[in-house]
């Protein structure tokens, strides 16, 4: 087979042909940031509490960072509607495929979410709720008021790493037929008889460094905002 | 004023508390001495509930305290009549030394800002701080640190401040300072219950000296009874450990 000249003006219009999926991948990653944070927050609280709740909470964190990515992605698209229809004699294979990817990795990131949340709210000296509490502060206040403004700037790097990594394991949603980005990056490849595979990849990864360095900007920035009073954190 | 009775305070199973007695009139400067693990640090953090006492009364004002059955409402009022300086000074990092100050009485006491403003700012000059208003706690030395942080406790014109060590974790040469204030605060008449190892300030200011060893109060007195004529043997190894102290000093 004769191989083909590569085609540098083919990458712009591969560009203009993905962008608009970008919603999808936005989707994706606030809809898993929205329940991974929830899930974080149960397994911070209960690994910060000390109680029976502190071995559920390690025994999730230990299953769910074991299982790589595409493997959850397969069980749960394949296995939860098996499991509703057993269970409800519900039928749920039919539900848009966003919600098994935001399900997948809302329990995937929850693990790591729930130890940058329990780390980060460690960092904040215990004594300042303390002195909070002894000039007439609630809990709920010394918490939101004090502990919480800090402990979100510690978070903030790990923040930033959890988001890339979501956005560029997002990109796995394709193998369960979500058109996202890569999804679309798979048809046009497929459309053109795999004749433009490397133009198409290297389009994608242009797209994926953009967007990862803007969210890297943009949280130096937030952490730059937020460090009055102390040292800025990020490079 | 302030009474507390009988408060035990185990933690598992190290009886930290044995039942100590306190009685504090108002003016009263108290100071508690005692070697390290008898319990003058779980006292002092027991009457603001910062510890919870197992068992006992804390009485303070009208308040009338079960230590053991508190409810979050009564707890939040007793808070709100005391004042608390802390050893490592526990400033609020993301906040300035004005706003350390006014946060209690905005947030904790329901005070118009304008008017928190006012009476921090008097706090803060008191403490000789009227040059740092809006300086970040990483942006101050340790001393003035532990200004803001006598600023913060008196702004709230509690009825008595307590002190869990309040110069212990300064530099030799920042210790006079704190202690100066503190004199003057005694001097005007401020209820001061005082955990501290320095002697001479004990002596100079205190109104009444407590010696806890082991968990209990074993002897109780005025400066003079207690430096010059302790009446308990544990009072007096104690004291000789400072005294030939400060033999090495002059």
């Amino acid at each position: 087979m004769a191989t083909r000249v590569f085609n540098l003006g083919f990458i712009p219009k591969v560009i203009v042909e993905v962008l608009p999926y970008l919603s999808v991948t936005f989707l994706i990653v606030l809809g898993t940031m929205v329940f991974a944070s929830i899930v974080g927050f149960l397994v911070a609280k209960a690994k910060i509490k000390n109680g029976v709740t502190r071995h559920i909470a390690n025994a999730y964190i230990t299953v769910f960072r074991c299982i790589p990515s595409i493997v959850l992605l397969f069980l749960v698209y394949y296995g939860l509607p098996q499991l509703f229809q057993m269970l409800f004699h519900v039928d749920i294979s039919f539900w848009n495929k966003a919600v098994f990817v935001i399900l997948t990795f809302a329990l995937l990131f929850g693990a790591n979410m729930g130890e940058v949340m329990r780390a980060a709210y460690e960092a904040v000296d215990g004594g300042q709720t303390e002195a909070a509490l002894t000039v007439g502060l609630t809990e709920r206040q010394a918490f939101f008021r004090i502990t919480f403004p800090q402990a979100f700037r510690y978070a903030l790097p790990n923040l930033a790493n959890i988001i890339t990594g979501l956005m560029k394991e997002g990109a796995l949603a394709y193998t369960i037929g979500l058109i996202d980005m890569m999804g679309k990056g798979k048809m046009i490849i497929s459309l053109n008889y795999g004749a433009y595979t490397l133009e198409t990849y290297l389009a994608l990864f242009l797209i994926y460094w953009v967007l990862t360095k803007a969210v890297e900007i943009s949280f130096g920035q937030m952490d730059k905002r937020l460090s009055r009073g102390g040292k800025t954190i990020a490079g | 004023m302030l009474e507390l009775k009988n408060i035990h305070k185990s933690f598992q199973k190290n009886e930290v508390l044995k039942g100590v007695n306190l009685k504090v009139e108002k003016g009263d400067v108290v100071v508690i001495l005692g070697p390290s693990g008898s319990g003058k640090t779980t006292l002092l953090r027991s009457i603001t509930f910062l510890e919870r006492a197992d068992k006992g009364e804390i009485r303070l004002g009208d308040l009338v305290l079960d230590a053991e059955k508190a409810g979050k409402k009564e707890i939040h009022q007793i808070r709100k009549k005391t004042g608390f300086v802390f050893q490592n000074y526990c400033l609020f990092q993301n906040k300035t030394a004005l706003e350390n100050v006014t946060e209690g009485l905005i947030i904790g006491r329901k005070i118009p800002k304008a008017e928190a403003v006012r009476i921090a700012k008097e706090a803060l000059d008191k403490v000789g701080l009227s040059d740092r208003y809006d300086y970040y706690p990483s942006q101050l030395s340790g001393g003035q640190q532990q200004r803001v942080g006598i600023a913060r406790a008196i702004a709230v014109q509690p009825e008595v401040i307590l002190f869990d060590e309040p110069t212990s974790a300064l530099d030799p040469e920042l210790v006079s300072g704190i202690l100066a204030i503190m004199k003057q605060l005694a001097k005007e008449g401020s209820t001061m219950i005082i955990v501290t190892h320095e002697m001479t300030f004990a002596q100079d200011v205190a109104t009444r000296v407590v010696f806890m060893d082991g968990g209990e109060v074993v002897e109780e007195g005025t400066p003079r009874e207690i430096f010059s004529h302790p009446k308990e043997e544990r009072t007096r190894q104690f004291l000789s450990r400072f005294i030939s102290d400060s033999d090495y000093v002059i």
